[in-house]
């Protein structure tokens, strides 16, 4: 490098810009900096080199540079520079600096990445496994900004927070929105900030942990590098408070003298060592690589090229033309409330609808016509029973304000707290979100087909078929842009909300937003701006990116054709008329049908349109003849309360221990102004499970006034109550309707791991005793068997063979107890062992790590086990016929092999432990291959002979049978029973091992729990006669080439569950007494392709259908309550309707007996008749035939006496 | 309520006339009644899917055959094999992303990513057409899409019916999917079929995945060395469309038109004339006249590009899900042309590994089972024949994929050994958990850096491959074991372009590393300056040449590595200078020529 005399390392990331210069001789670092770019990358980047050229003369004739960072590649050539990626970038530097580093974190503004360093013993050069997140905001430090945004601690302030010794809570770092959501509550309940914080780095650090090392352990000694790391004292700590727990479980030796602080830090100048390790790079390549070609190509690019990029890269404005936008406002402009006058000095008759929303409270009121007579809106308070008590009193004040008196005859609720306001108010419906939304379309508007609903926090689209809702999707697991999102960003851009639309129709060109994440999109506006993008271009981007959103992230439909022809946009967003235009140009142009076009309809009243369904609800109720049981608008006036949610209130009447709500209501004050009862009961199916009056004389953790009601908000029935006798009735209860809705998911769940204690199979022992050599190795076979203990994971198609295995051990000699199965699946049995995990496919596989680990670490600790044994199940025994296979999906039958690696890749664990893992590959449509595999796997380890093998593999065969007559047994009693009682039962459309509760998050529970019978695809009844009655025809016809095949409906038929599934379908779709709830995994590859089939086969049927599509680790609590209650809402309006059809099928039948009778009578008299004449004619043949008339009643009195 | 009224008979003659009286009037009365309560319905249809029809053989001369989903190369010589066995065959255009959206629209919610790149390639292309002004009867008429079909284990063995969902939902109701079975052959549900296996055409679709094979493998060799930027493709082009008109004009083998003796003989004997036609046919498609002259020109004209093998590059073998690791676009981010501006030089895999892996699956599958259907000589009899059948069928594609590699310059890889990769693979995969990627890939990681084939190994996983993913899972113990591998899965989601490009980089920035230490290591032991080396190389035109094979050098890796250590040995007059193949008399048919250039 003969003229080089500087080597420059630029590091332009998300937002910061560093720079290093190392002189070229002496190769030390002679000049540094590191600033926040403000968005602003090339103008910070020419700032730096404006004063790098002033401070050290630098020019293309004496320096190279290299450029690292998310903004480096853009600007590389620009200047001259060579770019460098990042983490070769950090490695080089890490290598160089500080060579004792086996792992690095390095959290960046958008960016996680770990690098772990594995040395080679042979060649001593240090290998990198890197990671890095993917497209998710979740774990980085752009979490970090979005949350300190909301709690405003100072950035002095946030670099010393501290995480040891701080208070932790639950937040999720899985995503930045969500962390908020999770912070937001705890907020309201007063914890403060730094503890908010401190949880936050808390989850930041699981998040990586768990999922960015990819099943690496991240070996002292650990740097820690990136913005947060380096200036946040917190999340230094917590790195050092988590990490050494991960040694501490994989037996990573600590050096001695050594502690966790020394082991895992922050080194010096830990801001540079990317910038550095760009030096380095560049130290390795020639000397023509990176010649430094000054400023003014960047300087162009700032003030020219920048703003061709941005014309290039940016789509047309919300409007083609000024014409186009003209006719779209006429067309849509809100049709403004015109409250109707009322009568001055009388009493007004009306319905009081609440909806109670995350971030708004809306009311209305309607006349006993139906008419919106006021309506009232308000942002939340934080909390709902004060925003209620205010929206009364203004709709009562409204109509005061008119010289008239307001008489409530009915009051509904709804929205997330609709079950508080209900118990609170006395309320008369509480009704789900859905069905509320629903009814106000209805109401409005002829055969609504989608309901999409945009509001603050929530995403809803609402499918209806025949009005009923179909499915519907809830933005639960990502938050994915919405109302607020439209909002903040407005207000952070200085635009007033009500200027959004004006503002964003007036942009003529606009950026184009990825849709989904929404911290991304933050950082999207960023670089927009950075790009020159205007304020109202930006709101245009926006507004446009919306309906992506809603329809292909939340809803994932993208045809909307598929959906139905009239759309119904509601909810408070809806006012945003640039909203709206995007969303209406987007269903128009993703709108497939041939030939028709939809109609898009803005609900007039879309603000309130869920509390319209409420009031709609009450008045429904009112003219069925209910009469309110509405505490009194005096009564709300006086309402006072104080809501507790802290460690006191805390459940734990079961292992999750979840966090209560306790709501105390002054109740005397109530009753006393207006005489009623402070609280009433409800009929049975209406007692909210969430909520429930705890009794009173109960000596509470939270004190209690006696004159103070107490409600409880918690997640399940037994947490509805304090004391534990009260709970047990509770439980009591539930066991009763329990047993007589049998829940067929849980019974199979439950009953398959049982011991089948077949006879033995064994070959017989030696007589008297063993004198030769064989006699004796039968003996000690035998003995061994007797002793051998067998650990085998409680996961996916151990679901399905439990019963084999069981059959075939113990018909063997291995004792039943010694068989020992992981735990049921839980959260924390997942949280424990799934670190070790390497890859992300769907839940269920992603298990089967977590349940070996709990093997090894729970049951073997505990006492000691021989063998895990984890088949890889490669193809199913069937019952079905005409199949093209019985496969199993690929994922499930090579999770074995998966677990196997993860718990042999650093150092095989199982032969540490002292256990063989054994995954034989096993074919059960097969069975002489079947016994051949278990004799190859078995043959050592039990001493066995072929014949015995043999034996017991039929014996595993025949157990297995067993299990599935008896359980088919007993669904089908209760199938004939629900016949017979025309009641409605649930098929479960999902793999057997779904039966899971850890995988079902024990969804079908709520619906046992609310009187459904709950029946799986695999424990549905197959008797010849049901089969004939719903198939036989079909066969006869040719249609099928028997009842159990399903060529008639599906073709590709080699998935073994798939299949089944689809069978279930089938039967499902003609049993008039079963309703189809179809669940699976996300990233299931067997279920994908079949989705449209399986509801084709239902819906064609007419019968309903439900899903729980895409279900995962979380358990979605909000949406499977939301779903739980539409369901069945809907199925209860179906069973009446089915009641009201038998009665009256039941009415006409006896009409028809009655009339039968009547036309026989008269039919054989006329036929009697018509004989005596023919005789008669006989007789008088050529004479004349007197004519006798016969009185027909009499006729028939006879012929009924006979 | 009022009932009808009760109308006598206008004759009565039995007592079975009044029996069908009474059902008649019960029958009316209860629909009344029924009506008249909201119970009366249409009866319930239920599901039934859409029927399939056929594409029969006298539709030929009408019906397009679309095809499409490999590399441009395959792809344009199956259309000229399928044309000179007289079809009409449009091949599509390598999917994109708008293909990609189109694909998410139509289809089932949750598919994998080959999935809705492939099919809403096909519905782009049918929406083109109807663009252009055809209408969808037209396009429903005239047009049939072939595609592979497969019973499982993943859900590509399911593609068919969601190409059957998708094209019904975008309006093309009644559009031909049909199936290319992988182990059936062409189906039709009446008829005989549209497309039917000929001799002809099955050794034309041979030769020309085989020609394609070896192709692609020769041009990712040449081009990151290419002399001059460019060249390459430029004569690649050439040659393929010279291939592409050779294969399609080519002059069928017909025993009657042979002017032999043994040839005449037998054309007249009926009972012989089949057989020895069928033979023939085989023999001229692969040991022909036309076959080798086209070979011949291909292999000149590839040798007339200009290389420089002393730029240091990594090597990175790319492997993956059969798909990703093939497509030429947005479904893999352009991951070769991206591998090839960052510095890299890559070796592509062939489609000839995946027939032979169907090969050597039915062969071990089949050798598991031994014994398990009945003992004796005769089952061990037929055992052994069948595994003879499987063995036979490996050894003649092996061996006519070396012909071709040799024919074409003898640089392109040989197929690998796939009782070696299940070998690799076993301690890890089990290689009988199916669906070809699993174990392969793992096998093929360990296989290219254990024999110091390759810098790196970049696994190209589209989201949603389910075997693929898994052996993902089990990589990461590989990894662990295999200290010095460089391995990295990158998952093809059809978006985050720059993302995935930024992950490659990063591993691409070790594999440089080791490839300049090993090249800088290689050059020392030499004790020659570079400049000398450089020097020496540009006296001898014929190190220059793509085909001067330069001598394997036991755990060297890196092009640049051997090359140097052969030099320098040149220079020391250690080693004899390789053999270059010999330029050949060039083709005489100038109608091709012209036709082709």
């Amino acid at each position: 490098m003969a003229n080089t005399q500087y080597l420059v390392g630029l590091d332009v990331g998300s937002t910061t810009v560093k720079a290093v210069a190392i002189d070229a001789t002496t190769d030390e670092m002679v000049w540094s900096d590191y600033q926040r770019h403000e968005t602003k990358q090339p103008e910070k980047t020419l700032e730096f080199l404006q004063r790098l050229e002033a401070d050290l003369q630098i020019g293309p004739d004496n320096c190279r540079m290299f450029i690292t960072g998310s903004g480096g590649n853009t600007l590389a050539p620009r200047i001259g520079a060579k770019f460098v990626q990042e983490v070769t970038a950090v490695s080089l530097a890490v290598e160089k600096l500080h060579p004792e580093v086996n792992s690095v974190i390095e959290l960046g503004g958008q960016d996680a990445k770990i690098i772990v360093f594995k040395e080679d013993s042979d060649t001593g050069r240090k290998k990198k496994i890197p990671s890095m997140n993917d497209k998710c905001a979740g774990g980085t430090g752009a979490v970090i900004d979005k949350i300190n945004a909301k709690l405003k601690i100072p950035v002095e302030e946030l670099g010393r927070q501290r995480y040891d010794g701080i208070k932790l809570h639950k937040v999720a770092g899985k995503c930045g929105v969500f962390a908020e959501t999770d912070i937001n509550g705890l907020q309201k309940e007063g914890t403060p900030p730094d503890e908010l914080m401190a949880s936050l780095f808390d989850a930041i650090v699981l998040q990586n942990l768990t999922v960015l090392t990819r099943g690496n352990t991240l070996r002292p000694h650990v740097l820690l590098l990136g913005g947060p790391n380096t200036f946040i004292d917190g999340m230094r700590e917590a790195w050092q408070a988590n990490i050494p727990k991960v040694w501490k479980e994989r037996g990573i030796e600590v050096p001695q003298g050594e502690t966790p602080q020394t082991l895992i830090k922050t080194p010096k100048n830990a801001q540079y060592f990317a910038a550095l390790g760009a030096v380095e790079f560049g130290k390795a390549e020639d000397d023509t690589v990176g010649r430094y070609l000054g400023m003014t190509d960047l300087e162009h690019y700032i003030t020219v090229g920048r703003l061709e990029e941005k014309a290039a890269s940016g789509g047309r404005g919300l409007s083609a033309s000024v014409d186009e936008l003209a006719t779209f406002k006429e067309q849509y402009k809100p049709k403004r409330f015109v409250a109707p006058p009322l009568p001055a000095g009388a009493s007004v008759q009306g319905f009081i609808g609440v909806d109670g929303g995350s971030t708004s409270t809306k009311a209305v009121l309607l006349s006993p016509d139906g008419d919106v007579l006021r309506k009232v809106y308000q942002l939340s308070k934080g909390n709902p029973i004060q925003d209620a008590i205010d929206m009364f009193t203004s709709l009562r004040s409204q109509v005061e304000e008119a010289g008239s008196t307001l008489e409530v005859l009915g009051v509904g609720t709804t929205g997330y707290a609709k079950d508080i306001l209900r118990d609170v108010l006395q309320a008369d419906a509480a009704l789900v979100e859905t069905v509320a939304h629903t009814e106000s379309a209805i109401k409005f508007y002829n055969d609504p087909h989608v309901i999409v609903d945009v509001g603050g926090q929530d995403i809803k689209l609402i499918v209806l078929t025949d009005g009923r809702v179909k499915d519907f999707r809830l933005n639960t697991q990502c938050s994915a842009g919405n109302g607020y999102f439209l909002q903040s960003t407005a207000d952070s851009l200085g635009i007033p909300l009500t200027e959004y639309a004006d503002r964003a129709f007036a942009a003529d060109a606009m950026p184009i937003f990825g849709y989904g994440c929404a911290v991304f999109m933050q950082s999207d506006i960023v670089n927009f701006q950075r790009q020159g993008w205007a304020p109202e271009e930006i709101l245009a981007g926006l507004a446009a990116v919306l309906p992506k959103n809603i329809f292909l992230y939340v809803a994932s439909i993208p045809n909307l054709a598929k959906l139905g022809t009239r759309f119904i946009l509601q909810g408070g967003t809806q006012h945003n008329l640039a909203a709206v235009k995007s969303q209406v140009d987007f269903i128009r142009s993703n709108f497939r049908g041939a030939s028709v076009q939809p109609e898009i309809i803005v609900h007039e009243h879309c603000g309130e349109s869920g509390a319209i369904g409420a009031a709609v609800e009450a008045l429904r109720l009112w003219k069925n003849g209910h009469r309110t049981t509405f505490i009194g608008l005096n009564a709300v006036e006086k309402i006072s309360y104080r809501t507790t949610r802290n460690e006191a209130t805390r459940c734990y009447f079961c292992k999750n221990n979840c966090l209560r709500t306790f709501i105390d209501i002054k109740m005397n004050t109530v009753a006393a102004l207006d005489g009623s009862a402070a609280i009433v009961d409800k009929p049975a199916d209406e007692t909210p499970k969430a909520v429930a009056a705890a009794p009173l004389k109960f000596v509470s953790k939270v004190p209690k006034a006696d004159d103070e009601q107490r409600l409880i908000i918690s997640t399940c029935e037994k947490g509805s109550v304090e004391d534990v006798e009260a709970m047990r009735t509770i439980k009591a209860g539930l066991d009763s309707k329990k047993k007589s809705h049998p829940n067929f998911v849980d019974i199979a769940a439950r009953e398959v791991w049982r011991t089948r204690s077949p006879e033995s199979v064994a070959d017989p022992l030696p007589k008297p005793r063993a004198w030769d050599r064989a006699g004796r190795a039968r003996l000690d076979a035998m003995t061994r068997r007797g002793a051998l203990r067998i650990g085998m994971p409680r996961v996916l198609n151990m679901y399905t063979y439990a019963p084999f295995f069981s059959g075939y051990f113990e018909s063997l000699g291995v004792l039943g107890g010694n068989l020992v199965y992981s735990d049921f699946t839980t959260n924390e049995l997942y949280r424990e062992g799934a670190g070790r995990g390497a890859i992300d496919p769907c839940f269920p596989a992603k298990i089967g790590i977590a349940h070996v680990h709990n093997l090894l670490v729970a049951k073997h600790a505990k006492k000691k086990l021989d063998y895990i044994f984890f088949p890889m199940v490669d193809t199913l025994h069937t019952e079905l016929t005409h199949l093209q296979g019985s496969n199993a999906c690929p994922t499930v039958t090579v999770t074995p092999e998966t677990a196997k690696a993860a718990f042999t890749k650093e150092g095989d664990i199982f032969t540490e432990q002292g256990l063989v893992y054994l995954n034989p590959i096993l074919n059960f449509d097969d069975l002489p291959l079947l016994k051949r595999q278990m004799f190859q796997t078995w043959a050592g380890a039990l001493g066995l002979s072929e014949d015995e093998n043999a034996r017991a593999t039929e014996t595993g065969l025949r157990e297995l049978a067993a299990y599935e007559a008896d359980i088919r047994r007993r669904a089908r009693e209760v199938l004939d029973e629900l016949e017979r009682e025309n009641r409605i039962g649930i098929v479960l459309l999902a793999r057997p091992y779904h039966h899971d509760p850890g995988l079902n998050h024990e969804i079908l529970d709520e619906f046992q729990k609310l009187g459904y019978p709950v029946f799986t695809q695999s424990t549905l009844p197959l008797d010849d006669d049901l089969l004939e009655r719903f198939f036989g025809d079909e066969v006869r016809d040719g249609v099928i080439p028997g009842p159990k095949a399903i060529t008639d409906v599906w073709k590709n038929c080699y998935s073994a569950n798939t299949n089944l599934k689809v069978w279930a379908a089938k039967l499902t779709a003609r049993h008039p007494n079963l309703v189809a709830l179809e669940m699976s995994s996300f990233k299931c590859g067997h279920d994908a392709p079949i989705y449209s089939v399986i509801e084709s086969i239902i819906e064609k049927s007419g019968t309903p259908y439900f899903s729980f599509k895409d279900i995962d680790e979380n358990k979605p609590t909000g949406s499977i309550k939301i779903r739980v209650e539409t369901m069945h809402y809907f199925l209860k309006r179906y069973t009446e309707d089915k009641q009201r059809k038998k009665d009256a099928a039941a009415a006409i039948d006896v009409e028809l007996a009655a009339y039968e009778q009547r036309l026989r009578a008269e039919l054989l008299q006329a036929e009697e008749f018509a004989e005596v004449s023919a005789r008669g004619r006989e007789t008088f043949k050529g004479r004349m035939l007197p004519l006798i008339p016969v009185p027909a009643q009499s006729a028939c009195e006879s012929i009924a006496a006979d | 309520m009022s009932h009808a009224p009760t109308m006598f008979p206008a004759r009565v003659t039995s007592r079975a006339d009044i029996e069908a009286e009474i059902s008649r009037r019960l029958g009316a009365e209860r629909a009344r009644l029924e009506g008249e309560a909201g119970l009366r319905t249409r009866p319930v249809e239920h599901f039934k899917r859409p029927a399939e029809l056929p594409f029969t053989a006298d539709q030929r001369d009408r019906v397009t055959i679309l095809i499409g989903g490999l590399t441009w190369k395959h792809d344009a010589l199956i259309r000229a094999a399928m044309q000179s066995a007289g079809y009409r065959v449009e091949v599509m255009p390598i999917p994109d992303v708008p293909a990609f959206q189109i694909g998410k629209e139509y289809g089932n919610n949750g598919q994998c990513n080959p999935t809705y790149f492939m099919v809403g390639h096909l519905i782009q292309f049918l929406q083109n057409l109807e663009r252009q002004g055809m209408s969808r009867k037209d396009i429903i008429d005239r047009y049939v899409f072939f595609t592979a079909g497969s019973c499982g284990p993943c859900r590509f063995g399911m593609y068919e019916a969601e190409y059957r969902l998708a094209v019904q939902n975008a309006g093309f109701d009644g559009f031909r999917i049909l199936l290319f079975q992988q182990t059936d052959g062409v189906k039709s549900a009446t008829g005989e079929p549209g497309l039917k296996f000929t001799v002809d055409f099955g050794m034309g679709a041979f030769a020309g995945l085989n020609f394609g094979d070896v192709l692609n493998d020769v041009t990712y060799q040449i081009r990151p060395f290419e002399a001059q930027a460019g060249e390459t493709d430029r004569v690649v082009d050439e040659c393929m469309a010279y291939l592409g008109s050779r294969m399609r004009e080519r002059e069928m083998y017909d025993l009657r038109k042979s002017t032999s003796f043994i040839g005449s003989r037998m054309a007249k004997k009926p009972k012989l004339e089949g057989i020895f036609n069928t033979l023939g046919k085989v023999h001229d498609h692969l040991y022909g006249r036309q076959t080798d002259e086209t070979l011949r020109h291909l292999r000149d004209r590839l040798a007339t590009i200009e290389v420089d093998r002393l730029r240091v590059k990594p090597i990175v073998k790319v492997t993956g899900e059969f798909w990703a690791q093939t497509t030429e676009g947005d479904g893999n981010f352009h991951m070769f042309s991206f591998l090839e501006r960052e510095g890299a030089q890559v070796i592509v895999e062939p489609i000839g590994t995946w027939a032979l892996y169907m090969l050597w699956l039915a062969k071990a599958t089949h050798a598991s089972k031994k014994g398990l259907n009945g003992q004796g000589w005769k089952h061990e009899l037929q055992h052994r024949l069948k595994q003879g059948y499987f063995a036979l069928g490996r050894r003649f594609y092996a061996h006519q994929y070396r012909r071709v590699v040799r024919a074409l310059g003898d640089i392109a890889h040989p197929l690998i050994s796939l009782e070696e990769l299940a070998t690799l693979a076993s301690p890890y995969y089990n290689v009988f958990a199916r669906g070809g990627e699993g174990h392969m890939e793992v096998a093929k990681n360990i296989y290219y850096t254990t024999h110091k084939k390759c810098h790196m190994v970049l696994s190209l996983k589209p989201f949603g491959c389910m075997p693929s993913s898994q052996s993902d899972g089990v990589q990461s113990a590989v990894m662990s074991h295999f200290k010095d591998m460089i391995f990295l899965p990158i998952e093809t989601s059809g978006e985050g372009e720059v993302n995935a490009h930024s992950r490659v980089q990063m591993a691409l920035g070790e594999a440089k590393i080791k490839a300049k230490a090993e090249f800088q290591q290689a050059l020392e032991s030499t004790g020659k300056r570079l400049d000398d080396v450089r020097a020496f190389v540009a006296d001898h035109p014929v190190l220059r040449n793509p085909f001067y094979k330069v001598p394997h050098r036991h755990g060297i890796t890196g092009t640049a590595a051997t090359f140097v250590l052969h030099v320098s040995d040149l220079m020391d007059g250690k080693a004899r200078w390789a053999a270059t193949p010999k330029k050949t008399a060039p083709v005489t048919d100038k109608a091709i020529l012209k036709q082709a250039s």
